[in-house]
């Protein structure tokens, strides 16, 4: 951060949400002492707003406003690396988790697009049972009015046969309605959580 | 460890990544071992299910291990992120009796009687040297570990995280060349290539150029996204000025399946962006060598 970026504002910390995204997360955060591990493994750490390291220092101080602004837990594709070297065992990508479980309960993503992408990935296993990556890329870039950018990747993979024109029905497709049911639950499986 | 093996192809090997089925397929038969495909098996979920909804996260691959269950099978894995979140789903219902509880509650009973294995341990375990019918002589192989084979913090993954051996033991008993290089068990950014490519163009380039300095023939991966990205992402990532052609990008199983003396055609080489045809005619004639 920048000298000049620092400045005192009158942040009052959430105890009881970092609390709470202890317990989401399943992990340690409280262990966390900003060795910076985890910053340094992560791939997308240059795209991100808020370092995996400063994003644990930033829970762990109750800045919920802060933490459900930033982009970087949308943007983490959960390598593992930092959970792999963090010397206190920490899963850093399951707090990134439970960062973005938080945020998306309450509709608010700092990257609806990313978001949505998941959204409509997991909306063919709900029909199918299986994933349809052509229905997938049909309803995410109609959606996302981006067709026209994906188009040529998707004839390549036509061309090359790479792509199931039909998708694959299991049988027993009333089990996975029931799962998505009682936990997505009904209207949060196509599109993003707002934002 | 007599049990019998189902196979969990997983919806990309459907797809994207047909020719990993047919590879395995081909490799499996090859050895002489059978495993036929787990009956009505569901999609993992993937890195979207657990970016989602924690409980979806597990309750979607644990469905698969309940099949498993109650069909008395062990399951076969080729897909890292399907064998990532198999692993993970039975390693949370054998330690968390509050997350079997509310996968019980969701139709989804399993109690932990299920062995995953991943094809390349059992290719590492299956005396592969000894069955080698054409000797990969002369191919430099750059081994491609990715993220989810090996890293899965709390259950274990199927090698050391940090210095994986497992993929260029397999690949020297195919009698090819391993290729020293740093970039193994880097991210390729996964399924940020659709809503972000250009980020991951920038990791699929570091990635090539590392495996480039290494001086490899092909890059071997062992997971459908890894190989659609860098198969993709490369002709447009390289610089067009070096004049280089990329590197072709092959599945581990693709080239055991050559070594073990598979027909080439039945291995699915025409359906790679970046040509990878001269990998399917490295393989020496049987009795010829090279």
């Amino acid at each position: 951060m920048a000298p000049s970026e620092m400045r005192v504002a009158a942040v009052t910390p959430d105890r009881a949400w970092a609390r709470a995204i202890e317990r989401a997360s399943g992990e340690p955060i409280s262990l966390c002492y900003a060795c910076g591990i985890c910053s340094g493994s992560c791939p997308l750490a240059s795209m991100m707003d808020l370092l995996p390291s400063r994003l644990m220092k930033a829970v762990q101080l109750g800045l919920r406003d802060r933490v459900g602004r930033a982009v970087s837990p949308w943007l983490c594709v959960a390598c593992e690396t930092c959970a792999v070297r963090c010397p206190n065992g920490i899963d850093v990508a399951r707090v990134m988790d439970a960062v973005r479980h938080d945020a998306a309960a309450k509709r608010v993503s700092a990257r609806p697009d990313v978001d949505a992408f998941h959204r409509w990935f997991l909306w063919t296993v709900r029909m199918f049972g299986r994933a349809h990556e052509g229905l997938l890329s049909a309803g995410y870039g109609l959606q996302q009015r981006r067709l026209r950018r994906d188009l040529p990747t998707g004839l390549v993979l036509l061309r090359r046969r790479r792509l199931a024109l039909l998708p694959h029905l299991i049988r027993r497709r009333r089990e996975i309605g029931r799962v998505f049911r009682q936990t997505v639950g009904r209207a949060r499986t196509r599109g993003g959580a707002g934002g | 460890m007599a049990r019998a093996l189902a196979f969990y192809p997983g919806c990309s090997l459907e797809s994207t990544g047909v020719m990993y089925h047919a590879s395995v397929r081909s490799t499996l038969q090859a050895l002489g071992l059978s495993a036929r495909e787990l009956d009505d098996w569901n999609c993992c979920g993937a890195t979207s299910a657990h970016f989602v909804d924690p409980e979806l996260a597990i309750v979607l691959p644990a469905r698969n291990l309940a099949l498993a269950e109650a069909q008395g099978v062990d399951l076969l894995t080729a897909c890292a992120a399907c064998h990532h979140r198999l692993a993970v789903a039975d390693h949370e219902l054998r330690t968390s009796e509050a997350m079997a509880d509310r996968a019980r509650a969701l139709g989804v009973s399993y109690h932990g009687g299920v062995r995953v294995r991943h094809v390349l341990s059992l290719l590492d375990d299956a005396g592969l040297a000894g069955k080698v019918r054409r000797p990969l002589a002369g191919l430099r192989v750059a081994c491609y570990y990715g993220c989810l084979l090996v890293r899965i913090p709390k259950a274990g993954g199927i090698d050391d995280p940090e210095d994986p051996s497992i993929m260029e033991r397999v690949v020297r008993a195919c009698g090819a060349e391993v290729a020293p290089w740093q970039a193994r068990t880097w991210c390729c950014g996964a399924s940020l290539a659709v809503p972000e490519p250009g980020i991951v163009q920038g990791l699929v380039r570091a990635i090539t150029a590392e495996a480039r300095a290494a001086r490899a023939d092909c890059i071997a991966t062992v997971c459908p996204l890894c190989q659609l990205n860098l198969d993709l992402q490369q002709e447009t990532a390289e610089d067009a000025s070096e004049g280089r052609p990329p590197l072709p990008v092959v599945f581990i199983t693709q080239l055991t399946a050559l070594a073990l003396g598979a027909d080439p055609r039945r291995l699915g080489f025409e359906r790679h962006i970046v040509d990878a045809g001269r990998i399917a005619g490295a393989a020496a004639v049987p009795g010829g060598g090279r």
